[in-house]
């Protein structure tokens, strides 16, 4: 077949490129019949042949204007949006919510334990008991077992605020996305 | 005057008609219906109107389509015959359309 009717037939076939592929070959090869039987029956140059056709762009155009009717361009849409939607779900669920969700059990459960350790560290010393596996140590500095216990109440609060904040974080996501599925869902 | 509008208002409706009743005598392929058409310069429309239709057509359900190799050397074709909804359809179609050339006849006599 001509090179410039091969030509017209790929630009047809790339604005059709929304359509599945085997709706795309069916039209396309209908248009190349009709080619054909234009230049054969008609005795058309592929000049006039391409003339005849019009534009590409527009021929293309009429096969998604008659595909398309308005309720499936709706749906189309509401594919196209749930799709989104379910990606960027997808996503969070996927990085977010399993970050925040054990950051913030584990801090909070690690800001409720080191208060307790330095309890029982104070607590061993007070009574004249060594508890070897309880120690507070910045680097090399090891602060008396009085003091260790009020540092470990600073840091079991800070790690409970930092667990408290991830769950916090947790929750509103949790949230921010079935709220969005309730509205998506709501208006389609 | 320009009375194209109006024309191409009147072969929408009219076209999806005359092809469904073209096709009910016997099977068509896309270019035998645009010949076909082509002879009554108000129902001559363009392949980006036809082919289309005709895909729409299919889509519905009033028409299903084989292709067919032709004769050697040429490209198969695709052939659109008619299903038992399309035969409902035109049916319907036909008392509709008696209905407004009755109605038109009687407005302008």
């Amino acid at each position: 077949m001509n090179e410039y009717l091969n030509a017209y037939l790929d630009k047809v076939d790339r604005y059709l490129k929304t359509m599945p592929a085997s709706e795309r070959a069916d039209i396309i090869n209908e248009i190349k019949s009709e080619m054909v039987e234009l230049e054969t029956q008609d005795q058309l140059t592929p000049g006039q042949i391409i003339e005849r056709l019009g534009d590409p762009k527009e021929l293309a155009g009429a096969y998604l204007g008659e595909s398309i009717s308005k309720s499936t361009a709706f749906s189309f849409k509401k594919l196209c949006s749930v799709v989104a939607f379910y990606s960027f779900a997808g996503a969070g669920s996927l990085f977010v919510l399993p970050i925040t969700s054990v950051l913030g059990v584990g801090f909070m459960f690690s800001g409720i334990l080191a208060p307790v350790a330095g309890l029982i560290k104070a607590f061993g010393y007070l009574i004249g008991m060594e508890v070897p596996w309880v120690s507070f140590q910045f680097g090399g500095y090891a602060p008396h077992p009085y003091l260790a216990f009020l540092f470990s109440v600073i840091v079991g609060i800070l790690l409970f605020a930092a667990g408290w904040g991830s769950w916090k974080i947790t929750v509103k996501f949790v949230r921010f996305i079935t709220k969005n599925k309730f509205q998506k869902s709501a208006y389609n | 005057m320009n009375i194209d509008e109006w024309k191409s208002q009147i072969r929408r409706g009219t076209l999806e008609f005359c092809i469904l009743a073209m096709i009910s005598n016997q099977d068509r392929y896309g270019y035998e219906i645009m010949s076909e058409l082509e002879k009554w310069p108000i129902l001559s429309a363009k392949e980006s109107t036809i082919y289309p239709l005709l895909r729409r057509l299919l889509k519905e359900g009033f028409l299903s389509s084989f292709w067919q190799d032709s004769a050697e050397g040429l490209p198969p074709r695709k052939y659109y015959s008619m299903t038992e909804n399309g035969r409902e359809y035109l049916r319907a179609m036909s008392v509709e359309w008696e209905n407004l050339i009755n109605a038109v006849k009687a407005m302008s006599t």
